[in-house]
């Protein structure tokens, strides 16, 4: 059973950057007597960064715990965040990558997992330790149960080195062709192919 | 996809406090400014009263401070004379052209620009987009050809030159002037549905002169992407199991299609916007264009700098859709040139 935690110094850069959305635009509606159309852009300004601070808190407390059995998050508020899904039961995933420069350098990717019921997703994104190892491990499950998969989450799991010999994934492909094993002994090829 | 949002939103954030910044410093690069134009004029003629009245406006417009204490009093997070009085108040400065506060002289141009840049991309895609799939999925049909040839004449005109053309061609057989967004009636009136009909009338032939050569445009790219989407294997494999063509376009190869279509919404923007200045004056339309140009001319910076600013607004929030739009469509990794595209 493996465990893992969001490291401090991912989410301190998360904590600024909602202490900067939420306090600058905060103090020119205190200090300064706003529009009102700018006062109202402001105040959706604070409250999106308000919202992004306490999901970062969140991300703060969340472990995800991977063994032979699923993959399941543990998260703040008595279990209100808990989610868990099977291996077996694995029903729907997608491998997502953002980034907001012009290059698509320095961006991130994001998994989120479903299992039989629609509504118990699980996400996670490219700054958790050992993310690597986890989209192996989901696409390895996807395999077993011969799911189908998006262009882009095709095309983003060929960069991790995972699925149809790495290259470009076209459109609409239903990965079937790799092994189990290729899937989990793929993490250094993953290491090295993830963007800076 | 939140959280891309957030960090899209803060990068938007500085970038357009860099674009005003960078604004402000070019219209103030020329030496002096309207005011020592003005007084190099009147100490030719000899006016002392009028030396002493400009004298007393540099002052009272802050023009003899430093330029970033101008640049952050003129956006309004740094007190001036009035306190906290800039664009985040409402208040856009003073033209010393026409001596008047920028907003009332401005009026209803930004809006009006506003609407017709609008209106103008929503022609360039509802008339790109079935035009653009059916000269790919029937390309060398007849079809093809024309929508090709009238593509070719689309690009290669230019707006001023084809809004020349319908001015006359108008004229001339149906003895009508085209020109301005308006009738004459409505200018300087409140909005009303009278005026609104008058704007929608006036506003169909600029809408087509300035979205003419963006939708040839985009015809050619929806065209290029989605012949090169339509000869992948894919597409082959699934027609060879049988499904049929219109649900297997609308599925794969349209959607892939769709991206460079979606990411063009930010390029397009300031290209339309930069290409309806020169309409504007062509057309005589009450747009922020031609006043742009005659307040940079004249150096009347706070009426160029609300001119500039808004026009880069516009476009910071154009790439900022467009950039959402795409990351919903097609969240894959993309590096190098590849993302550019």
């Amino acid at each position: 059973m493996n465990s893992y935690r969001y490291p401090i110094g991912t989410l301190v850069a998360d904590y600024l950057r909602a202490a900067a959305g939420v306090f600058l635009p905060l103090a020119l509606m205190i200090f300064t007597e706003l529009l009102p159309l700018f006062f109202y852009i402001m105040c959706a300004l604070v409250l999106l960064f308000a919202f992004y601070g306490l999901r970062t808190i969140r991300r703060q407390s969340t472990v995800i715990i991977v063994d032979g059995d699923g993959i399941r998050q543990e998260g703040p508020l008595g279990g209100v965040f808990d989610r868990s899904v099977r291996w077996s039961e694995v029903a729907d995933f997608h491998l997502r990558y953002y980034s907001t420069r012009r290059d698509g350098k320095e961006g991130w990717m994001q998994l989120v997992l479903r299992g039989a019921g629609k509504g118990s997703a699980i996400r996670m994104d490219s700054h958790l330790p050992g993310f690597d190892d986890i989209v192996a491990k989901v696409y390895a499950a996807a395999q077993q149960r011969g799911l189908s998969m998006e262009p882009a989450t095709a095309a983003n799991l060929a960069h991790l080195g995972l699925g149809e010999d790495g290259g470009e994934v076209d459109g609409g492909t239903t990965s079937d062709g790799a092994a189990n094993g290729s899937a989990t002994n793929n993490s250094t090829a993953t290491d090295a192919k993830f963007p800076p | 996809m939140f959280t891309y949002f957030t960090h899209r939103v803060l990068v938007m954030i500085p970038t357009l406090l860099v674009i005003s910044v960078i604004t402000f410093i070019i219209i103030q690069l020329p030496p002096g400014d309207y005011l020592s134009n003005q007084m190099a004029e009147m100490i030719a003629s000899g006016d002392r009263a009028a030396l002493e009245k400009l004298a007393f406006l540099r002052q009272e417009f802050g023009l003899d401070k430093p330029m970033l204490e101008q640049y952050a009093v003129w956006l309004g997070i740094w007190p001036g004379g009035n306190g906290f009085s800039g664009i985040l108040q409402g208040d856009l400065g003073w033209s010393f052209e026409y001596n008047l506060p920028v907003d009332e002289v401005v009026g209803d141009r930004l809006f009006l620009s506003l609407v017709l840049n609008f209106t103008t991309m929503l022609f360039v895609y509802a008339v790109s987009f079935p035009i653009g799939v059916y000269t790919a999925v029937r390309q060398y049909s007849v079809g093809d050809h024309v929508m090709t040839f009238v593509g070719y004449i689309g690009l290669a005109t230019p707006n001023f030159l084809l809004a020349l053309i319908l001015l006359f061609l108008a004229k001339k057989h149906f003895g009508v002037s085209i020109g301005g967004l308006m009738d004459e009636q409505f200018i300087d009136q409140d909005m009303s549905w009278g005026k609104f009909v008058s704007i929608c009338e006036h506003m169909v032939v600029p809408v087509i002169v300035i979205g003419t050569s963006g939708t040839a445009g985009m015809i050619r790219r929806l065209r290029a992407n989605l012949l090169d989407e339509l000869q992948k294997q894919y597409v082959t494999t699934a027609r060879a199991k049988g499904l049929k063509n219109r649900t297997l376009l609308l599925k794969y190869p349209l959607r892939m299609a769709l991206n460079p279509f979606v990411a063009d919404i930010g390029n397009l923007l300031p290209q339309m916007i930069s290409g309806s200045a020169i309409v504007a004056v062509v057309m005589s339309l009450p747009t922020s264009g031609p006043m742009l140009v005659s307040a940079l001319q004249s150096q009347d910076q706070y009426l160029a700098g609300s001119f500039l600013l808004f026009l880069a607004a516009l476009t910071v929030v154009g790439m900022f859709v467009s950039d959402l739009a795409l990351a919903a469509l097609d969240p894959r990794i993309r590096l190098g040139s590849e993302a550019s595209k």
